[in-house]
């Protein structure tokens, strides 16, 4: 004897009240109505995210104490990169004073100002590429804002404005499209995003580009994005792939620099 | 009823500390474990209010999870009634 299973009915409600979640879903995201409700996290996950950052910052130091050895040679190594590095930022800062200088001579010397903004959340959280910093409308920001790496490289731009935070949308984000300027010859060009810092050019083949070139995203104080990491060319392809990864390490960076001029 | 609130909080520590994919790992392993688990729907719309942005890589849709945990909710629902 064989047993056939009752077909099941077309679970019309089912379908309708998932129909009826994404219209109070839509709802929310495209109405003032979810200000209110973000308004309300806000509150909550500030203070639970700045506790996460403090928690991680003393078991850094209590890790730290573990090893006296490794402390001693990690102390000598640093001090060793403390000293390059301050030696090339004097170098980076008198060329910075010329440039600025020479700015103002020809008019052009008001540089944006800007607001240092520590990072509550980084990308791999969710599906959007985004960091959540701690600034938001309370110190003026509008949207729009450049966001930077250490005063020098160029990372996104502010996507939306809480009260007390405010969501980065990272350049590097798959499908985002930046202009650009490619090594000394300043070649003009767009690169597209592909998540996790990775980015994309499409230039006509014999552009003169190199490997090592400077990409600069163009304004008044032009940006660095990154340098151009490898060039790929088909013979059958009138264009060339130029791939590059911005140098900033997006998944463990702590602070940022927002420029408060669009 | 305990159990069900622990693992809430849980899901909602892991919505704001951990990789995305471990707190979708949670909500479905939850969304199996307990009876109609409307909570995974709420997760989603969580997780697009803390960090859902436009992008052009969803059509500029900033609530993407809602939608996929909606569509996880039925699928797992249907699953839970085909292996009962």
């Amino acid at each position: 004897m064989s047993y056939r299973r009752d077909k099941q009915k077309f679970p019309k409600g089912k379908v309708l009240s998932g129909l009826l979640v994404l219209f109070i879903a839509y709802v929310i995201f495209g109405t003032s109505a979810g200000d209110v409700l973000h308004k309300g996290l806000e509150r909550v996950s500030i203070p639970l995210w700045r506790a996460e950052g403090e928690s991680m910052f003393s078991a850094g130091i209590i890790g730290a104490f573990q090893s006296k050895l490794k402390l001693t040679a990690e102390n000598e190594k640093l001090k060793k990169e403390l000293r390059d590095l301050g030696l090339k930022l004097l170098d980076r800062n008198l060329l910075y004073e010329e440039n600025l200088l020479l700015k103002e001579k020809v008019g052009r010397g008001n540089i944006d100002e800007s607001i240092f903004a520590r990072v509550l959340t980084r990308p791999g959280q969710s599906l959007y590429d985004t960091l959540i910093i701690d600034v938001g409308s309370e110190v003026g920001l509008r949207g729009g804002e450049r966001v930077m790496y250490e005063d020098t490289i160029l990372i996104g731009s502010i996507a939306e404005v809480g009260e007390k935070t405010s969501k980065v949308k990272l350049f590097s984000t798959f499908g985002e499209e930046i202009s650009v300027e490619i090594g000394e010859n300043m070649v003009s060009a767009i690169a597209t995003g592909h998540g996790s810092g990775n980015f994309e050019i499409k230039v006509p083949r014999e552009t003169p580009v190199k490997e090592g070139d400077v990409i600069l995203a163009p304004s008044l104080m032009p940006h660095m994005l990154g340098t151009v990491e490898h060039i790929e060319s088909k013979p059958n392809d009138p264009f060339e792939r130029i791939l590059f990864k911005s140098p900033v390490p997006l998944f463990e960076i702590n602070y940022v620099v927002v420029l408060l001029g669009k | 009823m305990l159990i069900r609130v622990i693992a809430d909080i849980v899901i909602f520590f892991s919505i704001l500390y951990t990789p995305f994919w471990l707190t979708l790992l949670a909500l479905i392993g939850a969304a199996f474990y307990f009876r109609s688990y409307y909570e995974l729907i709420g997760g989603g719309i969580l997780i697009d209010m803390l960090y859902g942005t436009p992008l052009v890589k969803f059509f500029d849709v900033s609530f993407i999870t809602t939608i996929i945990t909606v569509s996880l909710y039925f699928i797992i629902d249907r699953i839970k009634q085909n292996i009962r």
